[in-house]
């Protein structure tokens, strides 16, 4: 055990009281500005970055192990309490997040966060230290058809996501797919749908759509029925999960990791995709299926360890190859030169010592966050428990803080504005608004990769059939489309049921 | 959403029992979702008509940048007439009670003075600066969404707005537009 | 090194001669003028900066990189705070305006006041995204300060593929273009226009370029790794650390000279005339003061003596390729003529 006895020469150098202050006080700033709306852990690693130049190397490590969990944990703190996530990949904790905070259940959503976050970063950073460059290399092995069989499996998993009317799913979907069309076509460099204007060249980002989906709509919504009596839901101040929470939430932190990591680790895997994928799955395995949408812990366990998982195996490539695959994985690259950590495919022999140190960091910082992060829980609850309608007014006040922020571009607000506007709509009809964020984020990946596959194989569809990695990931696609309504269809082969309750799925249920 | 529960004294015209189950449709909600089927049909085709547009770049393609839109167009198309046609033949009476609670009951004045204010706040921010603006918008929005309390509301505004500028421009280096108070701060 | 870098800045960066006849006529007029501007990279500098006190400097500066956090430009950007910062009385400051391959930043900085304190990052990529996104804000609408670094492509394969050196590609390439994929970054990017360029000296139709783009070149590397495409082009930095692991196999650089550590052979040396970089600088608003600008140009001028600046650039293995003012901005024009000739060889323009 190689790995283990450089891992506790790593521990041995890391493991010093004033390294230990050193990473609190990263975990504590991480957080801080991780929680600023619009501020994503890129962003905010990056702001933060500098504050470890002047620091020795070992300590520098330390702390920025502390800033990476603490800005990454501050992200999905922004999503829960106040609707408005701060980069893609903390979209989907918004969805049941919000509404736990809306339920008074806060205190609970950001525990099971916290504790996700470090089963999640524990997990995969041992997967790191052990497997890391084994992983590194079979994932190099992904070629563009099998993403694109990927791509395939994850819309599949998530049909979860399109809710009670299949049409209406659709239609989001469809919205979502439309908004991802926007921009400068990847492939060819040719602008599409972006009507003259300069700002829309490069997409609209998925964070401003979220942020008016989710946040602008939300408060519309409630605009709308402000006049209502406002049901007092008493907040529950305890900060800690009840046992059914912890019953519920410790296999989606397994499952979620389970997904996470591997994603991650593929070179042009990224974490939005596994967040989608482990909400889809907690749903359909879920004992509570009516809950979600409306609150359901699993949906906020899942993909808050796969959002953290996929980030430890972000690290993956990032550590063996040198090849940052999101944005704070390129932050990272950055950070890791300037303490004279050159990643690539010799780091592992090369630079021991100073990489072991990094590995114990995480390590270390992992549990800091807990530890100060899960005390903290109790005061942002007391955030929720100001009244309603100075809530919604400041989530206003801090959507577009972020949303400002986050590109310094006034168009980007008018967009979050109009998309706020469409959001109220979807809500007034009841059109989910899950699938269409979904649309927007896998639309253009499968786009990419399915249009680069058939010019690799110069038209010729068998690629898909042939490489054994893509014809499996289908089959297993096959069979997530399939399996959930077999029981459906043998019922309907029997005659119980009508057509209509297969169209409308469990509308009739609910 | 669920809010269809929350219809209180206060809300005109709410005659309908709260349990959508049983209320059945408006005619009004049934043309609103009528209208959502066309709009969605025509945004297809608004999209078919555009594809044209799109450059096609010379080099060696199989599948070019056309191809995903006019499948979009198309599904949105096709989506759009279905739900038309459903919406027509009043066969989603779960949707058609919905909406039609949520017409009863949603004040879309309301929504539309935040919308205002929201435009208002978002094309003011850099011209006028964002802490004059926060200042002025909190409180605004949230007598929109049903505060009585002024005072408190201008005093939590002002900690915002003052707090967010100073951590952002002084701690962050993000500089928000100082405005009106540019000299000042 | 230091003797070679200072070759890199006679180097110019696209050289397209070779097949038609008005090609090597650009060849002779657009190396000619680099070539003998070398001696003056340093002597013309002088009269602009260097008889300036140390107090013409600009008290603080806000440099903007057009680009998200973690790029190329923003990390100019950053490494020019570090290297200027204890240089100025006051603070330098990086904002990010990312967008459209920088043309969205360079319509905002345009509008800047022009305080003498603003800069922007720019380099290559920008002069072709305003070619291509039809920007109505060029780079007419800047003052050139100076040019900073470069870094030349490098063409490689997969460790696996049957071709063992550049001839080998090329052959293949010719016999049956779209058998031979080409992943690269952005399409119509620098990747994009050295395979252009390379067509065009081989008498490669443009319309069976088969160029497989990517966000960028780390994905690339991705495809290559995977053994899905045929080569992969990109700045040599990106697939340096898997050409020394064996895991690809560099076949040639983009640059007029060989590269230290690169032991390949130029493709100027193979027969296929063409020379390309990629390349950063520096702008400033287009309507400062003489004086604001003579100040930048000493700043920039002190900068790139500065120790902070060297280490950067060796922890990030940048090449340094400073020209200023005038200079830069004669380099800026003639290399946007090339840009455009290559782009609609492509089809963006």
């Amino acid at each position: 055990m190689n790995s283990l006895s450089n891992l506790i020469d790593g521990f041995g150098t890391a493991l010093q009281p004033e390294f230990l202050l050193y990473c609190a006080v990263g975990v504590l700033l991480g957080t801080a500005i991780g929680v600023l709306p619009g501020i994503g852990p890129a962003l905010t690693i990056a702001l933060l970055l500098p504050l470890t130049y002047d620091i020795e190397p070992t300590a520098a490590f330390i702390m920025f192990a502390g800033i990476y969990y603490g800005a990454m944990y501050g992200g999905s703190t922004s999503s829960i309490l106040l609707n408005t996530p701060g980069e893609s990949a903390s979209v989907v904790t918004a969805l049941e997040g919000f509404q736990m905070a809306k339920r008074g259940r806060g205190g609970a959503a950001l525990a099971t966060a916290a504790i996700g976050s470090f089963v999640a970063g524990t997990l995969s950073t041992i997967l790191i230290t052990f497997i890391g460059p084994t992983a590194g290399r079979l994932a190099t092995k992904f070629q563009p058809a099998d993403y694109c069989a990927l791509m395939v499996l994850a819309f599949v998993s998530v049909a979860a996501l399109v809710g009670r009317s299949a049409l209406r799913g659709l239609i989001s979907l469809g919205l979502g797919l439309f908004v991802g069309l926007v921009g400068i076509d990847q492939l060819s460099g040719s602008a599409r749908f972006t009507f003259g204007q300069a700002n829309l060249l490069d997409g609209i980002d998925v964070v401003v759509v979220a942020v008016g989906l989710f946040a602008v709509g939300e408060a519309l919504h409630a605009a709308a029925h402000a006049h209502s009596p406002e049901e007092i839901i008493p907040v529950n101040g305890r900060a800690w999960l009840t046992r059914d929470d912890l019953r519920r939430s410790w296999k989606p932190w397994l499952r979620g990791t389970a997904i996470g990591f591997p994603m991650g680790c593929l070179p042009a895997g990224g974490a939005e995709v596994p967040t989608f994928l482990s909400y889809g799955i907690e749903k359909q395995l879920s004992k509570n299926k009516e809950e979600f949408g409306k609150g359901a812990i699993e949906g906020v366990a899942g993909p808050e360890a796969a959002n953290n998982a996929a980030f430890g195996g972000v690290l993956v490539p990032l550590l063996t190859l040198g090849l940052p695959t999101s944005a704070t994985a390129a932050i990272m690259l950055t950070a890791f030169q300037s303490y004279n950590i050159q990643p690539g495919p010799n780091l592992f022999d090369e630079q021991g010592p100073l990489l072991w140190a990094l590995i114990a960091s995480m390590y270390i910082g992992n549990v800091m966050l807990v530890m100060l992060n899960l005390p903290l829980v109790r005061v942002w609850v007391k955030l929720l428990a100001i009244p309603r309608p100075l809530l919604y007014a400041c989530i206003l006040v801090f959507a577009t803080l972020g949303v400002f922020s986050a590109s310094r571009n006034p168009n980007d607000l008018y967009l979050m504005v109009g998309i706020g506007v469409v959001g109220y709509g979807m809500r007034y009809f009841d059109i989910p608004v899950g699938p269409m964020v979904l649309g927007l984020i896998l639309g253009p990946l499968i786009e990419a990769q399915l249009r680069r596959t058939l010019s690799i194989s110069q038209g010729d569809w068998s690629v898909f059939v042939d490489r054994p990695l893509s014809l499996s990931i289908l089959i297993v696609a096959l069979l997530a489309a399939l399996v959930p309504h077999v029981p459906r269809l043998v019922n309907r082969l029997r005659g119980r049921a009508s057509a209509g309750r297969l169209i409308l799925g469990d509308a009739e249920s609910d | 959403m669920s809010n269809v529960d929350d219809v209180g004294p206060g809300a005109a015209g709410a005659h309908h029992d709260p349990d959508h189950t049983t209320v059945s449709g408006s005619p009004l909600a049934r043309r609103l979702l009528i209208g959502v089927g066309v709009v969605v049909t025509l945004m297809g085709a608004g999209i078919l008509s555009k594809v044209g547009d799109i450059r096609l770049p010379k080099g060696y393609t199989v599948i070019g940048p056309r191809a995903m839109p006019t499948v979009v167009g198309v599904a949105l198309v096709g989506l759009g007439i279905a739900f038309t046609i459903q919406s027509v033949l009043r066969r989603d009476a779960a949707l058609l009670s919905s909406v039609t609670a949520e017409h009863a009951d949603g004040r879309r004045g309301v929504v539309l003075s935040l919308v205002v204010a929201l435009v208002l706040y978002t094309r003011l921010l850099v011209p006028v600066g964002y802490v004059v603006t926060t200042i002025v918008f909190l409180p605004v929005a949230a007598r929109i969404l049903g505060s009585r309390s002024p005072l408190r509301d201008v005093t939590v505004g002002a900690c915002i707005a003052v707090a967010a500028y100073e951590c952002f421009t002084r701690l962050l280096d993000i500089r928000l537009p100082a405005g009106v108070l540019g000299d000042l701060l | 090194m230091r003797i070679r870098e200072m070759f890199f800045v006679a180097g110019f960066l696209l050289v397209a001669t070779g097949c038609g006849s008005d090609g090597a006529d650009d060849a002779a007029t657009t190396a000619a003028p680099n070539t003998t501007a070398l001696p003056a990279a340093d002597s013309t500098a002088a009269p602009n900066t260097t008889a300036l006190p140390a107090a013409a400097l600009p008290e603080s500066l806000s440099i903007m990189a057009p680009a998200d956090p973690g790029g190329g430009w923003d990390g100019t950007a950053r490494a020019m705070q570090t290297a200027l910062d204890p240089l100025l009385d006051g603070s330098v400051d990086v904002y990010n305006v990312p967008g459209a391959g920088g043309t969205v930043g360079l319509a905002q900085f345009k509008d800047s006041s022009g305080s003498g304190s603003d800069l922007m990052v720019m380099g290559s990529v920008m002069v072709g995204a305003i070619l291509t996104n039809d920007s109505p804000v060029t780079l007419e609408d800047v003052t050139p300060i100076a040019s900073l670094t470069t870094e030349y492509l490098a063409i490689v394969v997969p460790a696996s593929s049957p071709f063992q050196t550049i001839d080998d590609l090329i052959a293949a390439f010719v016999a049956d273009p779209t058998a031979v994929s080409w992943a690269g970054g952005s399409a119509g990017g620098t990747d994009h226009q050295l395979v252009a360029l390379i067509a065009k000296n081989q008498g490669v139709p443009a319309g069976s370029i088969n160029f497989i783009a990517h966000s960028g070149g780390g994905e690339a590397l991705a495809s290559l790794l995977s053994g899905a495409v045929s080569a992969g082009v990109s700045g040599l930095s990106e697939f340096r650390d898997q050409v020394d692991a064996g895991a690809l196999r560099l076949l040639a650089v983009s640059s007029s000279e060989r590269i230290d550590g690169a032991d390949v052979p130029t493709l100027i040396e193979s027969g296929i005339d063409v020379e390309l970089s990629n390349w950063r600088g520096v702008v400033a608003p287009a309507e400062i003061s003489d004086a604001d600008r003579m100040a930048l140009l000493a700043a920039i001028e002190q900068m790139t003596a500065t120790d902070e600046w060297v280490a950067e650039l060796e922890a990030k293995g940048w090449t340094s390729f400073y020209q200023s003012g005038d200079e830069f901005a004669a380099f800026l024009g003639e290399y946007s003529e090339t840009v455009k000739v290559v782009l609609a060889e492509i089809g963006l323009l």
